[in-house]
């Protein structure tokens, strides 16, 4: 008797979990950057609006094999929907497919453009790193540069070297990049000394907001007049923006990508599986004078 | 009876001046670490056409060695007493992150707006608090020193990861005002210092940027800072009886308590000045660059490390120099940032570089050591 009792209300609580409608979303952020908790909050504020549940996760590791686990985690949940960034389709996609297989449909977001079709996710909301960097290198050609330079924060990040070497396939140059590691004192200093070392460089590239912050000041420092262009946004590379100091910046609106796997998990649970017809582009958006104002306002928190 | 007259006045250690000038400079614990030092600027002046050594790239370089130094003359001390600390990197965060969060959003409990000095001494405050739990802890514990830090490596950027996205939303916080312009203690961290000495070369017909005028005008603060903390710790160090008790503590434990030492104390205090060194480090980067971030302080607790071993410090403790410490900070310094005035070596080869001094200059102190010790 008393077993039965416990059983039903075990079936019970199940029952009541199952209820609402579930997703949960499982990125390869380590935690300390300001980028993921944009994305973080574009699905819950997408939950929110769809009156369904959202669960976030991440491995602080950064390790991809963690990460894993946690998708194998989350399978295991059984949940409406997964929503996963896909930096290394090697590690992860055992874990992902075996998802697919389970019935759970999920969507790939951020990085992972190429993978995702292959391993069964529904479709990839995320920015063309490549053609993004492309069009930097094309705007920074159009505006005067000659001989650029890349600034990489995470030289062994291939996304982030994608950036890279798409802005000198728009040039039609080698690549030519440094690895100014994350510090804000070396990003700095660094970036003086290959201007000191190479004096014909007149454009640089920042791949990352603090990394463009550190860059303006060093432009400044060795007093060379360079083109400076960078990737996503901060409240100061909105202000360098503003100033004149920073040409554009790319945005990849990584909102969209919490946002949209959100909404279109929802329409394709509850309408016969709709879906777009094609993968969702969430950038390149260029922030630049013409619009540095409205975006500064929400830099950080939504864009 | 002669003979007792030309020994009056002698001492035992007189033995140590025996010798000519160099054969007494070998004896030097930092000769290894020195000349580590002076083949990687002879290398990288000749490899950067002296772009590394212009004005720009003195107060580049030497910024860096600043910071580096800053932490490692902590870690160096609290190595001697044979302790380690995981924890400086992280704590790099937690006090950029407080002292950035109080002047974007106020002093905690309501104290109303901060200033950069009452964010500085509110974060000091706190950080010295917490090395002196870590200090405590491994005390009382008895655990090694190693778990323990590594718990607080963890437990601090964690806290530091929750703070900035629950009260700040974003985990970096940027574009507050340059405070350097409108108060005395930040420009004391983040501005610059001894502007004399790019007056006086520009003076001298150098220091001239592309546009034909004066180039830099100063150091950066933190120069001044490590001057003050390496000084500070060379007195203490090498000079008075703490120095002693630290040299002591880190040889052999238990027969220095039995001699009278306060061991307990030495090593709390001393998690409390690598607290300190952590603090002052981000101090200097938040109020030169008005911006904090998670991530800040990343892996320096292990290149603090490793300066210190670079400079001659032994990592079983009872060991060491400050005056080495010195040396190894301008050897990792200008590896970690010079080779970027190289336009001949990919800049991602510095790491290979970083390991490649520290192999060597640990080869070399290991048979300076061997030799004026006897064989530790």
């Amino acid at each position: 008797m008393k077993k039965l009792l416990l059983t039903s209300v075990a079936l019970v609580a199940i029952a009541g979990t199952a209820q609402a409608e579930r997703y949960v979303m499982v990125t390869h952020t380590q935690g300390t950057d300001p980028f993921w908790p944009v994305v973080e909050r574009g699905g819950r504020d997408a939950a929110e609006d769809l009156g369904v549940d959202f669960e976030y996760n991440f491995a602080p590791s950064g390790d991809m094999s963690d990460m894993a686990q946690l998708i194998e985690a989350a399978t295991a949940t059984q949940p409406d929907g997964i929503i996963v960034s896909l930096p290394d389709p090697d590690a992860l996609g055992g874990a992902i497919q075996d998802a697919v297989d389970a019935g759970i449909p999920v969507i790939t977001m951020n990085s992972g453009l190429e993978s995702s079709a292959g391993l069964g996710a529904l479709m990839h909301v995320g920015q063309p790193e490549r053609d993004a960097g492309f069009a930097a290198g094309q705007r920074a050609m159009a505006e005067g540069v000659t001989k650029g330079l890349c600034l990489n924060q995470e030289a062994f990040n291939t996304a982030l070297v994608d950036r890279c070497s798409g802005y000198f396939d728009a040039m039609g140059a080698e690549l030519n990049q440094i690895d100014v590691s994350n510090d804000v004192a070396q990003i700095e200093t660094r970036t003086a000394a290959a201007l000191t070392a190479d004096p014909e460089i007149d454009g640089l590239l920042a791949v990352g907001p603090h990394v463009c912050a550190a860059a303006a000041t060093a432009v400044e420092e060795v007093g060379a007049d360079v083109h400076l262009a960078c990737f996503d946004l901060s409240p100061e590379v909105m202000n360098l923006i503003e100033a004149g100091d920073v040409s554009f910046t790319i945005d990849q609106q990584q909102y969209l990508q919490g946002y949209m796997p959100v909404v279109v998990l929802h329409l394709y649970n509850n309408h016969a599986g709709m879906l777009p017809g094609a993968n969702v582009p969430s950038g390149p958006g260029f922030v630049d004078a013409s619009n540095a104002g409205s975006v500064s306002e929400l830099a950080g928190v939504t864009r | 009876m002669a003979a007792t007259d030309a020994n009056a006045g002698r001492r035992e250690a007189d033995r140590l001046n025996r010798g000519g000038f160099f054969a007494q400079l070998k004896r030097r614990p930092e000769v290894g670490s020195f000349l580590v030092m002076v083949g990687v600027i002879i290398a990288i002046a000749i490899a950067s056409n002296g772009n590394a050594f212009n004005s720009l790239g003195l107060k580049n370089n030497l910024s860096i060695i600043a910071q580096f130094g800053i932490i490692a003359t902590g870690a160096c001390l609290l190595m001697i007493a044979g302790d380690f600390d995981l924890s400086i990197g992280s704590m790099i965060g937690f006090s950029g992150m407080s002292m950035a969060m109080m002047l974007k959003w106020g002093l905690p409990f309501g104290l109303g707006e901060a200033t950069p000095l009452s964010a500085f001494a509110l974060t000091l405050v706190m950080t010295l608090a917490i090395g002196w739990l870590i200090g405590t802890i491994v005390v009382r514990s008895k655990l090694s020193s190693f778990i323990v830090t590594l718990a607080f490596l963890f437990f601090l950027r964690g806290v530091t990861e929750v703070a900035f996205r629950v009260i700040n939303q974003s985990t970096q916080i940027s574009g507050l005002p340059d405070f350097k312009e409108t108060s005395w203690f930040a420009d004391l961290m983040g501005g610059e210092v001894f502007g004399f000495f790019y007056d006086a070369w520009f003076w001298l017909g150098g220091n001239v940027n592309r546009a034909g005028e004066q180039w830099v005008d100063g150091f950066d603060a933190r120069v001044l800072w490590w001057i003050i903390v390496a000084g500070a710790a060379y007195f203490v160090l090498s000079r008075s009886q703490v120095g002693n008790w630290i040299f002591a503590t880190g040889d052999n434990r238990e027969s220095a308590r039995a001699n009278g030492v306060p061991v307990d104390r030495v090593r709390i205090c001393l998690f409390m000045f690598t607290a300190f060194c952590s603090t002052l480090f981000a101090a200097c980067q938040v109020f030169d660059t008005n911006t904090a971030d998670a991530a800040k302080g990343n892996l320096k607790e292990l290149e603090a490390i490793a300066i210190a071993v670079v400079g001659g410090t032994l990592m079983t403790g009872g060991f060491g120099s400050v005056l080495g410490v010195v040396f190894g900070a301008v050897t990792f310094g200008l590896v970690a940032n010079a080779v970027f005035f190289i336009p001949a070596i990919d800049g991602s080869y510095y790491r290979v570089f970083v390991g490649v001094v520290l192999l060597t200059a640990v080869f070399l102190n290991e048979s300076v050591r061997k030799r004026i010790t006897g064989g530790i």
